[in-house]
């Protein structure tokens, strides 16, 4: 997969070298339009925007990663979404939940690699819901390092800020979910059940995990 | 109070370390304070707690599998992403400004009467001449179809009516056909047919003043083509009427054609390569601006898909 040929291709016009990087990328772009916006036709409208602006714009894309600067785009595609849902509020861009029937989600290839567990359905819908408590900022980067392992420089491209706010704002993000999911401790697998249980709090002493923003 | 007070203070620790926690798991803190985090872990049963439910949630993140595609999303299905090529508008000025530079030279001897030329200077004796002719209007239509009409079949179809109505007039055809070959070079722009159909109209209907807007080539060519021998004898009478009118008509089309026409007559019975520079500077724009024309819309046309 020679990437670099392709994004001079495409610079050149080529629709069709354009066209193996939507195929390499597709995946990582609806991902993440979904699952900021929790809606199977607004993500499709701002994944092929996306690329769309992406065609246009090839020529200002100069090394770097292609990832990076491609999500970008989807991010700003997204958060113009969220912005228009918000002055419109009967649009259900927030409705949290409703997928735990929805096959929205496919179970990954050849079983879960050895930092991965495998996850059951109610499992996964609790992380989704979970998901949508977040800030759409932390929210867009628990999304970019952990479901699509990017690393804090490649975020803090993709989200156009630098690496403390990535850092930051991704560790908000884990512990505000991490404070969901103890809440919903009876969802989780028996193994990482564990970890959830809130222990016993002796009175004066606070946790203020759940309350960070 | 004072038992208080390190309880807040320990907290306040834990919370910098536990904003720390999130870069440990990372591997993104430096040697010292990977440290200082390992050596406080080992102390504190909370922090450890917390260490671990920060792991398992990462590791439940990185589990998620992807999201499902509803359907591709390349480019072959939105036909309008195509950019368009470079200097494609620059070609498509350019054609405006060929096809501008082609009227403006066949107004030019309205505006100015002095841009005729020789053939200006030569006009009175045309006027008695086309009085007396009909070929005075003939060739000017045959010129015109030379220049603006599509193609070789018009030139030809031109050359063919005028033949037998040559007969009477055959210093008007032999004069017409060197006029229609050099033309002929010249590729017919639409703007030349507008000059081809205000010909017509004045022929065949002379009380109309048809606008000079781009119409279509091939009814009007043709319907003057077929009218050529009756009309010509019309057009006899009316040539003065022609003439009149073409002179405060806003499209100098009959205007300059009769005019040059007229200087071609005495000029194909004495000199022979006068005529007009200005005939081929709108033979070499209609040209420029036909072949720009079609060139952009060649590459409209490819693009498009």
């Amino acid at each position: 997969m020679d990437e670099s040929a392709w994004i001079e291709a495409s610079k050149n016009g080529d629709v069709q070298a354009f066209n193996r990087l939507v195929i390499a990328y597709q995946q990582a772009a609806y991902g993440l339009a979904y699952r900021m916006l929790r809606d199977e036709h607004a993500a499709a409208d701002a994944t092929q925007d996306s690329f769309l602006a992406a065609y246009t714009r090839i020529h200002q894309f100069r090394g770097s990663s292609f990832k990076a600067w491609l999500l970008r785009i989807v991010l700003n595609q997204v958060y113009d979404q969220l912005r228009a849902a918000r002055r419109h509020p009967t649009e259900s861009l927030d409705t949290v939940g409703d997928d735990e029937d929805a096959p929205v989600l496919q179970l990954a290839n050849g079983g879960p690699t050895p930092e991965q567990v495998v996850l059951s359905r109610e499992v996964m819908a609790c992380i989704e819901s979970g998901l949508q408590i977040l800030s759409p900022d932390q929210r867009a980067t628990v999304i970019l390092c952990d479901v699509q392992g990017m690393s804090y420089e490649e975020a803090a491209m993709a989200t156009g800020t630098n690496v403390g706010t990535v850092k930051s704002r991704l560790n908000r993000g884990r512990m505000a979910l991490r404070g969901y999911l103890s809440e919903h401790v009876e969802l989780l697998p028996a193994s990482l059940r564990h970890y959830f249980e809130r222990a016993e709090v002796a009175p004066g002493e606070t946790t203020t995990l759940a309350t960070d923003g | 109070m004072g038992l208080n007070f390190f309880r807040r203070d320990r907290n306040r620790g834990h919370e910098q370390l536990r904003e720390s926690l999130s870069q440990y798991v990372d591997g993104r803190l430096s040697a010292g304070e990977r440290a200082a985090v390992e050596s406080h872990l080992l102390q504190c049963q909370e922090c450890n707690r917390e260490l671990q439910a920060l792991r398992a949630t990462r590791q439940m993140l990185q589990s998620l599998p992807p999201v499902r595609l509803p359907r591709s999303f390349t480019l072959e299905a939105i036909p309008a992403a195509v950019p368009k090529p470079r200097g494609f508008y620059w070609l498509r000025a350019a054609t405006g400004l060929a096809a501008a530079a082609f009227v403006v030279l066949l107004a030019l001897p309205t505006v100015l009467p002095s841009a005729g030329g020789s053939s200006a200077i030569r006009q009175p004796a045309a006027v008695a001449s086309q009085a007396a002719a009909s070929e005075g209007v003939g060739s000017p239509k045959a010129q015109t179809f030379g220049q603006g009409a599509g193609g070789a079949e018009s030139a030809t179809g031109a050359q063919r009516s005028l033949a037998p109505a040559a007969a009477a007039q055959p210093p008007a055809a032999a004069q017409s056909q060197p006029n229609q070959a050099t033309s002929e070079g010249g590729a017919p722009a639409p703007l030349a047919a507008a000059s081809a159909s205000t010909v017509h109209d004045r022929a065949a209907a002379p009380t109309a003043a048809a606008p000079a807007a781009a119409g279509p080539v091939a009814p009007n060519s043709t319907q003057a083509l077929a009218q050529p021998a009756p009309s010509q004898a019309a057009v006899a009478s009316p040539a003065t009427e022609v003439r009149s009118r073409a002179e405060p008509a806003p499209q100098g089309a009959a205007v300059p054609m009769a005019r040059s026409a007229a200087g071609d007559q005495t000029s194909a019975s004495g000199v022979p390569g006068r005529p007009s520079l200005f005939l081929l500077l709108q033979g070499l724009a209609g040209g420029l601006a036909l072949l720009l024309g079609v060139a952009t819309g060649a590459i409209w046309w490819r693009h498009r898909r």
